[in-house]
């Protein structure tokens, strides 16, 4: 941590990673002063799938915010991808296949979110309000009270994999979040798109003018957020073997937090695919430290809560007492030029 | 725009409603030509009883979302102020009614002097704010009851009495979800205040630049919607009897804001209404008990409803964009007959 | 770079705050040295029908050398408990036991567990049978389906419209008793009966009040409503407490004593049923010790005693379930002598 403090001025930690950042340090800490089970390399394994279902939607959730839009209907468009997958798979298609649809699903339905949101002017967040019923009702539609299980054993169990090394290895939604990490990052900040995505979030009529076409952007931001959603059903049904219609409930919660807390801001224009994925880790941190330790799900909630809170308030105290006293330097300065 | 008094202006804000009454209307017709039982009068007074509960914190979350800001946290505040009257009244069973209100009330208040003093002096969007408190509050309702639900028979009669009578036939309940749309309906139109309130939320840099305070504002109207939770816990008690830690409120938040948003409340701030957040509340409530009255499936229901609160916010943006061009050719109109 | 650390400060000094926050709560879970680490983990926290379950435990482990650890999750998702199964094996304890939320979801994180030789047992509703070691359910799920007809039947005399309050269409136990109680009524039981809806008030108080007041107006011979899940039978109940059908509608099903006593005294409830939710907490607690110091393998046809435990004696069913005693019916005569 102190390298961090003192690292030379060259490499600059930007201001919105120094919160995750203490989080995930702190987190670390005080799991393994509170528990001996902590930072096992079995706990990275076996708990990183999870919370990378979650990191996946929340990568995708950063260029709908950056936009200035924003996506509720996330874990229900996961839940209706999952529920075409398992119809498919019951009917008997290949699981190849099933896949494929339920990718495709996700994607189809991101696309109707923007569709509605653009050609209707509707604000984002009431259009997918709605399809956030309206999904995950499909959902039940398609599976009513059935469950769809026996996936094939191949299929099953994603994320016990290791790839890279043998035990202990790099497991694969790990390694599959990092590359779409890196992916996303040369979307976001190396790619003429992700200019346009910045910009258009930044000042959408400004941006108009200057020969962006906005709504083409804000489209693209809502496909690419379903198209993940759709990956995310597969990971999780090969997660869990199994399909109910409530898969995926209260993601889209998560996963904003996960957004907020990397630092980008909620009304658009600025954010950042570091600030997301250092945000998963520390919320990751903060989650395994306290499950471990016996802490219950609404201390969690409420610590998580407490901490989206923190990270946004005290660089504000922060910059208001730094204000402050360069304001009562110059007024000192001032009167003894005077 | 609402504080104009100009004569064209008021005449298109009175009409704005329009859409959601005609859809309201539309509805109930084609609930009752499939099942006339629906216009029983208990179900309707069972209708009005649950949209009551929703009317009045929607009342509240209308003047903050006119400020540009939402509160998430009205559900975690509704149960905590339920579980802390509960409480008492376990406790002292002849504990007044009326000091009973009051407590919730003012517990009410304290979650929403915490949600404002975030949101105003610490700066920070009212959308991160409240997503923390919402898991906060709800922490803090665990911590306080110790896990522990209060059963019907600890609630005094007195309370249970608010959903059914009152001295003049028309229960509590109703008296106060109409008192908190009349008050807010008063304070928008009629009173300085609330045209300040809607000042700030059309456009807060020239309302500050003309001498009015944000913070000031922004806390009052915070305060407003979690006093108003708080009666709402007295009314869902009244209502249900039961208090459980985990479900009291739970997922009110996405009820009301649905209901402001339908009503016509613009979410990026700035124009909304009393009465379209009535409204918006009585579409909900004949949506959810209607479509099990027709005999919808369960499973199609979720559907029906997301599909059905898109298509309302479309076809109310449809009618208003339709008033505004009349208007706008009106005027036009009268300019050419100069 | 002094500014910046100086900046720091403040942030460092709330996370501290917050750690020891954290730490108050740690003390609490810290735990003398037993023979027996087991982790219970409930639906979700808050709900009396577990709380009874987890005195059960309690009262059971005294005399066993056992420390119960009880863990849940804040809402009852399908995966919601998974993290704190996957902090159980962790943490190397001799059993779990859990109250499932899912049948199916659950199962490799399970599976998992057993592979590291933890003892796992489903309480008070079920898995795959191949997720855990042996099964403790309240009563028989395939005869509840029956019993929740016949008890509909005995309220309203054996004739008339009624209708099934669910909780969630999700959930396994709800679903294997309305199934059990489709196959009865197909198969001729209870003719006088016609089951007219099944609907979901998805264990929330507002739907399920909803849901019952819906079926009221939908329904003008609706002579009862029969809700097998503790939320919705209490939202049902309040609903018709302050209707003017209350006594014209019944509403049975399965429900805690201490909730529903209002309603029995009042009149809108004649009889509603539940059994001894303690007692499944108190076998789970003995089998745990069985199957650890007696190397007891649990399977069908295998007889278990514990005395001074319920009835005494049981016999595993198929899969290993260990039916744990016979459903109570409580009515304005009896309900007072139960308190939970």
């Amino acid at each position: 941590m102190s390298s961090l403090i003192k690292a030379p001025s060259r490499f600059k930690v930007p201001s919105y990673l120094i919160g995750p950042i203490l989080i995930l340090v702190i987190a670390m800490i005080y799991g393994s002063l509170g528990s001996e089970y902590f930072l096992q390399p079995s706990s990275i394994i076996f708990n990183t799938g999870r919370y990378i279902e979650i990191g996946l939607l929340a990568l995708a959730l950063t260029f709908v915010i950056i936009n200035g839009d924003i996506d509720l209907s996330v874990a229900s468009t996961l839940a209706a991808s999952a529920g075409v997958l398992a119809k498919m798979w019951a009917a008997g298609v290949p699981i190849f296949w099933c896949c494929i649809a339920a990718i495709f699903t996700g994607f189809i339905l991101g696309l109707i979110n923007g569709l509605i949101v653009i050609k209707l002017g509707l604000p984002s967040l009431v259009v997918t309000l709605a399809t956030l019923a309206l999904y995950r009702g499909i959902t039940q539609v398609m599976l009513g009270d059935g469950v769809v299980a026996n996936y094939p054993e191949n299929f099953v169990g994603f994320d016990q994999r290791l790839v890279i090394g043998g035990n202990p290895g790099l497991p694969a939604p790990l390694a599959l979040f990092i590359a779409a990490s890196l992916i996303f990052y040369f979307i976001l900040h190396r790619s003429n798109y992700g200019i346009k995505n910045i910009m258009s979030g930044s000042n959408p009529s400004s941006s108009k003018f200057s020969g962006i076409d906005v709504n083409s952007v804000r489209l693209t931001a809502f496909a690419l957020s379903g198209t993940v959603c759709g990956l995310c059903a597969v990971m999780i049904t090969s997660r869990l073997g199994s399909t109910i219609s409530n898969v995926g409930l209260g993601l889209e919660l998560l996963a904003i937090t996960v957004v907020v807390l990397g630092g980008t801001d909620i009304f658009g224009g600025r954010g950042a695919i570091s600030g997301t994925v250092v945000s998963l880790f520390a919320i990751m941190a903060v989650r395994e430290a306290l499950v471990i330790q016996d802490i219950n799900g609404q201390v969690q909630d409420a610590v998580i809560g407490l901490l989206l809170i923190l990270t946004v308030l005290v660089p504000r105290i922060r910059s208001y007492y730094i204000e402050k006293r360069n304001r009562k330097k110059r007024f000192n300065e001032a009167q003894r030029n005077a | 725009m609402a504080v104009n008094v100009n004569s064209k202006v008021s005449y298109i804000f009175k009409k704005r409603e329009f859409g959601i009454f005609l859809f309201i209307l539309i509805l109930l017709a084609v609930f009752g030509a499939i099942e006339p039982r629906f216009f029983r009068s208990d179900n309707l007074s069972a209708i009005l009883s649950s949209v009551g509960i929703l009317m009045v914190v929607g009342a509240g979350q209308t003047l903050v979302i006119v400020t540009r800001n939402i509160d998430l946290s009205v559900g975690s505040t509704l149960g905590l102020a339920a579980m802390v009257m509960g409480m008492v009244a376990r406790s002292k069973p002849d504990f007044p009614i009326i000091g009973l209100i009051i407590i919730a009330m003012v517990v009410g208040g304290i979650c929403g002097v915490l949600n404002g003093l975030l949101v105003s002096y610490g700066k920070i969007p009212s959308i991160i704010a409240t997503l923390g408190t919402l898991a906060i509050i709800r922490g803090a309702v665990f911590v306080v009851s110790n896990n522990v639900q209060i059963d019907p028979n600890d609630v005094p009669k007195g309370i249970i009495a608010l959903s059914t009578t009152s001295p003049i036939g028309i229960p509590w309940l109703l008296i106060f979800a109409f008192l908190a749309i009349v008050l807010v309906w008063y304070v928008s139109s009629q009173t300085l205040l609330g045209k300040r309130v809607y000042a700030v939320g059309s456009n807060p840099e020239a309302a500050v630049s003309r001498g009015l305070s944000f913070n000031k504002i922004t806390i009052m109207v915070f305060i407003f919607v979690g006093v108003l939770a708080g009666l709402g816990g007295v009314l869902y008690t009244a209502r249900y009897a039961t208090i459980n830690p985990a479900d009291v409120g739970r997922g009110l938040e996405f009820d009301v804001i649905s209901a402001v948003v339908i009503g016509g409340t613009n979410i990026f701030g700035g124009s909304g209404t009393a009465l379209g957040t009535a409204l918006g509340c009585i579409l909900i409530g004949i949506l959810s008990n209607g479509l099990t009255v027709v005999g919808v499936s369960p499973f199609w229901k979720a559907c029906a409803t997301g599909f059905l609160i898109l298509a309302a916010v479309a076809i109310d943006n449809l009618v208003r964009k339709k008033q505004e061009e009349n208007f706008l050719l009106a005027i036009r109109n009268q300019r050419v007959v100069k | 770079m002094n500014k910046k650390h100086k900046a720091l400060v403040p942030v460092l000094g709330m996370s501290l705050i917050l750690t020891g926050v954290s730490a108050s709560f740690m003390a609490t879970s810290a735990t003398a040295a037993t023979k027996y680490k087991v982790t219970y983990i409930p639906k979700n926290l808050g709900n009396p029908y577990f709380d009874a379950i987890v005195n059960g435990f309690n009262k059971a482990a005294k005399g066993l050398n056992m420390t119960v650890k009880v863990v849940a999750p804040a809402q009852a998702g399908a995966t919601d408990q998974i993290p704190f199964i996957e902090a159980a094996i962790q943490q190397k304890v001799d059993a779990i036991a859990i109250s499932p939320n899912d049948a199916n979801a659950l199962c490799p994180t399970l599976k998992r567990a057993m592979k590291a030789g933890i003892v796992v047992l489903t309480v008070n509703g079920d898995t795959t049978a191949a997720c855990r070691h042996a099964s403790i359910t309240p009563v028989d799920f395939s005869v509840l389906g029956k019993y929740l007809v016949d008890q509909t039947a005995s309220v309203i005399d054996g004739k008339g419209e009624w209708a099934f309050l669910s909780a969630t269409s999700t959930a396994p136990d709800q679903n294997a008793w309305l199934a059990g109680a489709k196959t009865y009524i197909d198969g001729g039981g209870q003719p006088g009966l016609k089951l007219v809806a099944t609907v979901y008030g998805d264990d929330a108080p507002e739907k399920s009040a909803t849901e019952a007041q819906a079926l009221l107006a939908k329904y003008p011979n609706l002579k009862a409503i029969n809700a097998p899940t503790t939320v919705g039978i209490a939202a049902a109940a309040q609903v018709l407490s302050t209707s003017p059908l209350k006594g014209k509608v019944q509403v049975t099903g399965l429900g805690t004593p201490d909730q529903m006593r209002q309603y029995v005294k009042d009149g809108t409830v004649k009889a509603f049923s539940l059994w001894d939710p303690g007692l499944e907490g108190e076998i789970a607690a003995n089998l745990i010790v069985s199957i650890k110091a007696k190397n007891v393998k649990p399977k069908a046809g295998l007889t278990i005693a514990y005395k001074g435990v319920g009835p005494g004696t049981w016999k595993l069913g198929k899969d290993a379930v260990i039916i744990a005693g016979p459903p109570q019916e409580f009515n304005a005569k009896n309900i007072d002598n139960f308190h939970f």
